[in-house]
């Protein structure tokens, strides 16, 4: 057996290792790498970005549980403090019972950075039941689907919402999601109410809602870490915050575990084609006959 | 008799399913009370199902216990945290903050992000040692996914400007072909088969054949 043919049978074990270092040592060790910005992640940015201060507000949905923060916690930061920075008021509620707590956090955590006021600047709903529901009504009459807060103050006692009657008040809605509430919000509000829909979702769910971006029915959308550290570098290139983010740090674990996974597949495809011409190759006592 | 039973269900699934299909296209508000009204009554019949699947996994697992059965251990485990789970909700609510909260946070999620991130160390193991060119098909993915992987990372762009675009192409156009004549597939089956169930030409969901 060649040297070629021995990288085709490294143990698991090393590959294991080498992987736990790929993700480990980038994060401890943290470099700067520009993003490519798509086209998608700048549909998202550009929607935010031409919300007027103070004009129609974003409503964002935050519809994933907390295990999925680590993916999905850094685009809904970034998101928020882009508009929080320019002054654009948001309404928070979540359409899943273990979003709720993921959005008061982010909401809170996002609004303190820039000294947002809870009530004016922004506000959040928590769980509502029955999403589907939700979103119609929303459009119909917001005070019908979200009669209080999450604090349980009612709906005409924020001031925030007495300017938001229905959709027809609201410029963009920002889904941030861990399962399908996106074909949801797109069927129910954006359809229905010509509503502007942009998503943020888990990396693996990305390529099912292309097609509603082909469409235009999603104005843009951040797939997963990429998304994510593509839209902080558009938030810090523009000034609204100071520096790049958490995503950011993670693209560089991401990106030594795919150079990574990839050196891998080299080898072992090389392992392949050398084992395979040397079972092509005639035995030396074969040829010699 | 047995057809005379079957009517009822059916004249419901014919007057609701014709009407809610009807309730999707008119977003006026007595439509949102009908719709609202029917999912509330949906959850109230689902509420039997949740009773019923508990009742299930815990005789299940008690089973296990009380017979030493192999795993028990585990069954313990679920049941105790099954029992945790639900004494710290009903104690001290689900809101932000609560120990209902904090155990989800603290506990189950790092949990299940633990166990989805093991993903990571199999699928590449696996994309060692099976990820061959043996044939052109498999030479023809191997390179798709080299370009994706390039295109998701900063890097790619840097080795060369194309390579996000020809990534975005490969997932907007061949990866969007398949995927819509699935979805158009799919699509229809389910167009069809609520047909089928509206019409009452599909009996089968209430038993027999």
């Amino acid at each position: 057996m060649g040297w070629l043919e021995k990288l085709g049978a490294i143990d698991r074990r090393i590959i294991y290792l080498l992987l736990a270092l790929a993700v480990t040592l980038p994060l401890v060790f943290p470099f700067a790498l520009r993003q490519h910005v798509d086209r998608s992640t700048r549909g998202v940015f550009e929607a935010v970005d031409r919300i007027p201060a103070g004009g129609p507000a974003l409503l964002i949905s935050f519809d994933y549980p907390p295990d999925l923060g680590a993916e999905l916690d850094p685009m809904a930061l970034t998101v928020l403090r882009h508009c929080f920075a320019r002054g654009v008021r948001v309404v928070g509620l979540s359409l899943v019972p273990t979003g709720a707590a993921v959005g008061e956090r982010i909401m809170r955590t996002a609004a303190a950075e820039y000294g947002r006021r809870y009530g004016t600047d922004y506000c959040y709903f928590g769980y509502r039941p029955n999403a589907a529901v939700i979103m119609q009504s929303i459009g119909v009459n917001a005070k019908d689907a979200l009669p209080a807060d999450n604090q349980g103050t009612p709906y005409d006692s924020i001031p925030l919402m007495r300017t938001v009657r229905n959709y027809d008040d609201v410029a963009l809605i920002f889904n941030i999601a861990g399962s399908g509430t996106v074909s949801g919000w797109v069927t129910y509000a954006g359809g229905p109410f010509r509503v502007a829909v942009a998503a943020g979702v888990a990396s693996v769910m990305a390529p099912d809602f292309i097609p509603y971006l082909q469409t235009g029915q999603l104005v843009g959308q951040l797939g997963g870490m990429k998304g994510a550290a593509e839209y902080e570098q558009l938030v810090a290139d523009r000034g609204y915050a100071p520096s790049r983010g958490t995503a950011s740090r993670a693209m560089n674990a991401i990106t030594a575990t795919h150079l990574l996974v990839m050196a891998l597949i080299v080898i072992g495809n090389a392992a392949f084609f050398a084992a395979r011409s040397r079972r092509r190759r005639p035995h030396p006592a074969e040829a010699g006959r | 008799m047995a057809d005379k039973g079957k009517r009822l269900p059916l004249l419901i699934v014919i007057v609701l399913g014709t009407v809610f299909v009807v309730q999707y296209f008119v977003p006026s508000r007595p439509s949102q009370g009908l719709y609202r009204q029917a999912l509330r009554w949906s959850i109230v019949m689902g509420l039997p199902a949740i009773v019923i699947a508990i009742d299930s996994l815990v005789r299940h697992h008690a089973a296990r216990i009380r017979r030493r059965q192999a795993g028990w251990g585990d069954s313990l485990v679920y049941l105790g945290a099954a029992l945790l789970m639900a004494a710290a909700g009903l104690a001290g609510g689900v809101g932000e903050g609560s120990l209902f909260m904090r155990l989800f946070t603290y506990a189950m999620a790092p949990m299940q992000a633990t166990v989805f991130s093991l993903l990571a160390f199999y699928m590449t193991s696996a994309a060692y040692r099976s990820f061959r060119a043996r044939s052109a098909e498999a030479t023809l993915l191997l390179a798709s996914a080299f370009i994706l992987m390039l295109g998701l990372i900063p890097l790619g762009a840097a080795i060369w400007r194309g390579i996000p675009a020809v990534s975005e192409w490969l997932l907007l156009v061949p990866n969007m072909a398949a995927k819509r004549g699935l979805g158009f597939g799919i699509g229809l089956g389910i167009v069809a088969t609520a047909l089928k169930i509206i019409l009452g030409v599909e009996r089968s969901w209430m038993g027999g054949s």
